[in-house]
Order: structure tokens, then C-alpha cells, then sequence
């Protein structure tokens, strides 16, 4: 299938993307997405996870567009805090602040922002053409997909998602296990059978993905800063258009780490389990050794920000290839998108493609609309939005409760889920201090269920014949990745520690 | 040290995790290979755990090297006020977003939210909650049409 003839279908997306509803939608989403990701201490997951709610009241196209305009709002908002305070909001804006904040103590913070901005366009841009290009493809292959291939799959996702975000690897693995556990609460859909629910009426459908989101992710953060946080004083000079546009040299200097960031990050969000995090690791390590000057990363090298933003950004982009096309989510973002599907009742996969080509289509295109609203938008509203990291954070934090107990009260009316939330805060906070990653938890959490339903059909198929699984070529080769990547991590410890024992005779 | 207790800690809430989901999966029927039961697959999760716990305390805990990552192996101090007001604040929300409204709700919630803060004035939480009160029901209410009672006393 040719990119020619997909474009009937992309333009019937387009269409329906550049609607004034989705439009308005969408600039609500960029507008919210910032203002909740500007907040200290509030990461991406929080704020996609406060704002999902609103989503469930729309159509799933709309819905998913102002998801992807929270999306890149709060990136932006996360980008912002990390440049001027050197907080970053999320964990793929880490990296940013290794340089953007250097750059704003130089004055030249604007420029930070802009080159951010420009940078997740390009990135995006990118990652479009590779959805585009592999998506049909992928779809085809997965056409011959069994339920043993979807289980294989699946694991092998959460095995690398769990392995890839921590320096520990059975915390990891334990977390996504866990995940898994919390997502068969409910009712069985098998055999008819309620599981661990504890006799609680709400738990019959499952628990609250919201709930359970924005405990570990949000709530939990609070409960550390609370009491604690000390905030840096920052003095807001003035932002003007002028003062933001990066001199000639800025893009000379940027251009080839965008190119490079574009195609890291396309190769790390396609893989699953991967995802934006990963992806600008790498492109600043590779940027890193690359330069010619080495020496100025972490000084306010724009390279550091160009190149990690764009990959960041197509490394989203890509990561939605899995999600879509086969329903195995990449990272904890698509994995919450995958979960806002579900709701509407759309399961991704091969069908959705054909069979809803204006929903998959408009999803691509509303993204590229979500980063030019954020670029058109955002970058004058700089001004705006720096005052309200003024506001003092005694203030902030008992606000962010409140929603936070609205916004889970608001998907199901239970409060049931507000003890949900709490509990999961307490946990997530826990588990936190303990060194233990939460972000597979939630992936273990929205493919659980899948992950049980496919293992059994395959063997209900195969009358019980484990092998079933390494028979097929597809679903075997993913079984033995994932094994050999545990023991690939495992041995790299173990060698550690040999050499700790061995410079210590 | 600090990370090895801590490390030896996340070990055992792994496996008493574990050992929970196995005792509570026995509860189900387990069926056959062939056709597994609703409590087929929770188990083997158990199991699971149970295994990850121990490669917790193998390689955690005996493997790795002490961390020079000042911040990896540092204790951090909790905060027991904030634990307990924000706590309190939530569980108040559940319990009064049926019983009295939206409005007292937010009210109470973001009052006890603010004791979380060791230095806020009494005054200023009031005025807080007061007007998160009726942002709340401005927007979320008459704006964007949440059913729920304003005062449903």
C-alpha cells in the first residue's frame, strides 16, 4: 500500500482534524495541558491523567486530540519549568534542564523556549512521516497475528518498559507484575467470575484508571513536596518576541542535532517499552560526543536542548505506531491513551486503520495540530505563564487537591475511586522513597487483562500445549528477546559487582 | 546502610505482596492448562513476585556496589504532617461529596490540605477554600455541568 493511496483516508482525517471543533478542542488542550504542566512537581502523567476526564464526554477523535494538545501543553509547560527553574515537570524534560537552565542564568531563556517549541515541531513532523510510512506495513504483518503473538508482544514490552526506567531490575519487573495483579481486579470476563474486588460495588468493572493515575503519578509527588519544597527564587524579566528568536549561529549549531535527534527518537518509540524518555537520553549523550566542543554541555550548549527535544518529540510520535496499529503501548503516555480508547470502546489494532481511517488519520494530523496551536499560541502567553509559577506553593498544592479529587469524582461519581486515589498516593509515595519505578506499573495495569485473555485463548487453542508460544516463529522470537534481556541486564550487574569484589583484593 | 535496608525492605513488601495474590487467588477456581480458571493466571503472578522478591535481595541487596549517587542512597526525612493532612483531606472529600455537596466538600478538603503547611495562617486556609469553593462551582458545576449537589445538607 503505497503512501498515494492512503490519501483518500488522510485527507478524510485531516478533514475531520481541522474541524472548529476539534480546533477549539484542541487549543483548550495546549491552553490546560500548559498551565497544568507549568506547575512545579506536577509531571506529564499528572496532568494528562487530570485532564483525561474532560476527554470521556467528547466523541474518541476529539477526545484523542485534546489528549494530544494536553500532551504537548504540558510538555511545554514541563520544558518551561525546567528551563527557568530547573525543575523539570516531567521526566523527558530532564534532560532539558541540564542545558536550558544554564541558558536562562545567561539571559537567553527566551531562545531556550523558542528552540524547544521549533524543536518538538520538527520532531513531530518527522515522526508523522514515519507513522505514515510503517504504520500500514506493520498493520499488515500484524494481520497474521495470533493471540499468541499478541501475548509474546505484550510481554516483551512490559519485560523492556520495566527494564529500560530503572537502574534496578526486579523492582521493575516487580512493578509491572504488580500492574498486571491490579488489572485483573474486576470481573472476569472469561469465566464470569468477580476477582479481588473485596465485595466494593465500584471495583466490579475494574479499578479507575484515573484514579490509580493520578495517585502514583500525581498525588504521590505532592505527598513528597508538601511540607517541603523550597522555591528557588526566579526574577521574570521581561519576554518579548524579539528577545526569543536565536540568533543565526543558534540554528546553525541546531540543525544537525535536530536531524539526528529525529531519527533516534523515531528508532526508540518505535521499540516497545521505549518511549520519549529513552529517546532523549540518548540524543544528548550522542550530541554529547559529537560536538566538537564538548565541553559546553551543561553550560547552556543549545545542542543539549535541540537535539533531545526533537527526539523526544518523534519518539511520541512513533510510539503510537505500536499502540495503534497493534494495541501493545510503548510507554506510560500512549498506555493512558490506549486506556482513553478502550473507554470509547475502540480497541486498537489492525481493524481500526481500515476500519476507522478517519479516527487513526485525524489522531496523526491532530498532533501536528496540537504543536502548531502550542507554537502560535503558547509562545507569546510566555509572559502569562511565568507569573504563575509566582504563585506561592502553599497555595498551589491544597488548589491541585481539590481538582484532583474532582477530576476522579467526575469519571464515575464513586467515591469509592477518591479512596482509590488516596490509597494509590500513600503507595506510589511509598514505594517512591523505596526506589521503585511507578511508571511500569501503569503499563502492566492497561494491558493486564489483555495480556491474561490472549495467554489463555492460546492455550485453550492449543489444548494446553505451552510450546504453542515458540512454535510460531513471531511470538517465539519475542519470548526469547524478553528472556535474553533480563539476562542481559542480570549479567551486566553481576559483572559489576565482580569488579567491585575484584578492585577490593 | 541506609540503601541496603531500604532494598532489603522492598524485597519483603514484594514477597508479602506476592504471597497475598497467591492466597487470594486459591479463593478462585484454577481449571486446567487447557482451560484456565479465573484463578489460574493471579496465581502465577504471585509466584512471580514471590521470584522477583528474591532477585530483589540477590541483586540489590548483595550485588550492587554502594551508589555514589548521593541522592540514590540518601534517606529522605517524611514529612508526617503533610502525610496525614493530605490524607485526612482526601478521605474527608469522599466521604462528604455524596453526604453535604460539592461546595462544604472542596471547602473542608482544601482547608485540612492547607494544614499540611506548618506555617499557614488559619485565615488565609479559609479564604483559600472559600474561593476554590466557588471556582469549583463555577466551572465545574455551571460550567461545565458535573452532577453534583451544590449543598446537599
Amino acid at each position: 500500500m503505497s503512501l498515494v493511496n492512503l490519501f483518500p483516508d488522510i485527507a478524510a482525517g485531516a478533514q475531520a482534524a481541522l474541524s472548529i471543533k476539534t480546533l477549539t478542542y484542541s487549543f483548550l488542550g495546549v491552553t490546560l495541558g500548559t498551565l497544568v504542566g507549568i506547575l512545579p512537581g506536577v509531571g506529564i502523567l499528572a496532568a494528562i491523567a487530570m485532564l483525561m476526564p474532560l476527554t470521556f464526554y467528547l466523541d474518541p477523535l476529539t477526545g484523542l486530540v485534546m489528549l494530544a494538545s494536553i500532551y504537548y501543553g504540558a510538555t511545554y509547560g514541563g520544558s518551561t519549568t525546567a528551563i527557568l527553574l530547573n525543575l523539570p515537570g516531567t521526566p523527558n524534560t530532564a534532560i532539558t534542564c541540564l542545558d536550558g537552565h544554564p541558558m536562562a542564568q545567561q539571559g537567553r531563556a527566551g531562545i531556550a523556549l523558542f528552540m524547544t517549541t521549533i524543536a518538538s515541531f520538527i520532531g513531530s513532523i518527522f515522526g508523522i512521516i514515519m507513522i505514515a510510512s510503517f504504520a500500514i506495513p506493520l498493520v499488515n504483518v500484524a494481520l497474521n497475528f495470533g493471540t499468541q503473538e499478541y501475548f509474546a508482544l505484550m510481554a516483551f514490552g512490559l519485560t523492556a518498559a520495566s527494564l529500560i526506567t530503572t537502574s534496578s531490575m526486579f523492582k521493575g519487573l516487580s512493578m509491572v507484575t504488580l500492574g498486571i495483579v491490579l488489572g485483573l481486579i474486576g470481573v472476569d470476563v472469561t469465566s464470569g467470575v468477580s476477582r479481588f474486588t473485596m465485595g466494593v460495588p465500584s471495583f466490579f468493572e475494574g479499578l479507575s484508571l484515573v484514579a490509580l493515575a493520578l495517585g502514583i503519578f500525581g498525588l504521590s509527588d505532592l505527598y513528597r513536596d508538601a511540607g517541603n519544597l523550597k522555591r528557588p527564587s526566579f526574577d521574570t524579566q521581561g519576554f518579548n518576541i524579539s528577545s526569543m528568536t536565536p540568533s543565526r549561529e543558534d540554528w546553525k549549531r541546531s540543525i544537525a542535532p535536530m536531524g539526528r535527534g529525529a531519527g533516534i527518537g523515531s528508532f526508540f518509540g518505535a521499540l516497545p517499552g521505549a518511549g520519549g524518555m529513552i529517546a532523549s537520553f540518548m540524543s544528548y549523550s550522542v550530541e554529547k560526543r559529537v560536538s566538537r566542543h564538548p565541553e559546553k554541555f551543561g553550560k547552556g550548549a543549545i545542542e543539549g536542548i535541540s537535539g533531545p527535544e526533537t527526539a523526544n518529540n518523534s519518539a511520541v510520535l512513533t510510539t503510537m505506531i505500536p499502540t495503534l496499529s497493534l494495541g501493545v503501548p510503548g510507554d506510560p503516555i500512549s498506555a493512558l491513551m490506549l486506556g482513553v480508547l478502550l473507554t470509547h470502546g475502540i480497541t486498537p489494532g489492525p481493524e481500526v486503520i481500515s476500519n476507522d481511517p478517519v479516527l487513526f488519520w485525524g489522531l496523526i494530523i491532530s498532533f501536528l495540530i496540537g504543536n502548531i496551536m502550542l507554537l502560535i499560541l503558547n509562545l507569546p502567553l510566555i509572559g502569562l505563564w511565568v507569573k504563575i509559577l509566582k504563585v506561592p506553593y502553599s497555595v498551589l498544592f491544597p488548589i491541585i487537591i481539590g481538582f484532583l479529587c474532582i477530576g476522579v469524582y467526575s469519571v464515575n461519581y464513586e467515591s469509592t475511586d477518591i479512596l482509590v486515589l488516596g490509597a494509590f498516593g500513600l503507595f506510589g509515595f511509598l514505594i517512591q522513597l523505596l526506589k521503585f519505578p511507578v511508571a511500569p506499573l501503569i503499563l502492566g495495569f492497561v494491558l493486564g487483562p489483555m495480556l491474561e485473555e490472549n495467554f489463555r485463548r492460546s492455550l485453550l487453542v492449543s489444548r494446553g500445549d505451552l510450546l504453542t508460544f515458540f512454535d510460531r516463529p513471531i511470538s517465539g522470537t519475542f519470548l526469547v528477546l524478553s528472556v535474553l534481556l533480563i539476562f542481559l541486564i542480570a549479567y551486566q550487574a553481576y559483572r559489576k559487582n565482580k569488579n567491585r569484589v575484584m578492585s577490593h583484593e | 546502610m541506609w540503601s541496603k535496608q531500604r532494598d532489603l525492605a522492598s524485597a519483603g513488601i514484594i514477597a508479602a505482596i506476592g504471597l497475598i495474590t497467591i492466597i487470594a487467588s486459591l479463593e478462585y477456581n484454577m481449571g486446567t492448562v487447557r482451560n484456565m480458571g479465573p484463578g489460574y493466571f493471579p496465581m502465577i503472578l504471585g509466584v512471580l513476585l514471590m521470584i522477583f522478591s528474591v532477585g530483589i535481595v540477590v541483586f540489590d541487596v548483595l550485588f550492587k556496589r554502594p551508589s555514589h549517587d548521593p541522592e540514590a542512597s540518601s534517606k529522605s526525612k517524611i514529612n508526617w504532617r503533610s502525610l496525614i493532612a493530605l490524607s485526612a483531606a482526601i478521605v474527608l472529600f469522599a466521604l462528604t461529596i455524596d453526604r453535604l455537596g460539592l461546595a462544604p466538600a472542596i471547602f473542608l478538603t482544601v482547608y485540612i490540605s492547607c494544614q499540611a503547611d506548618s506555617k499557614i495562617s488559619q485565615f488565609k486556609a479559609c479564604v483559600l477554600a472559600g474561593c476554590m469553593s466557588i471556582f469549583c462551582i463555577l466551572v465545574f458545576k455551571l460550567g461545565l455541568g458535573l452532577q453534583v449537589e451544590v449543598f446537599d445538607l
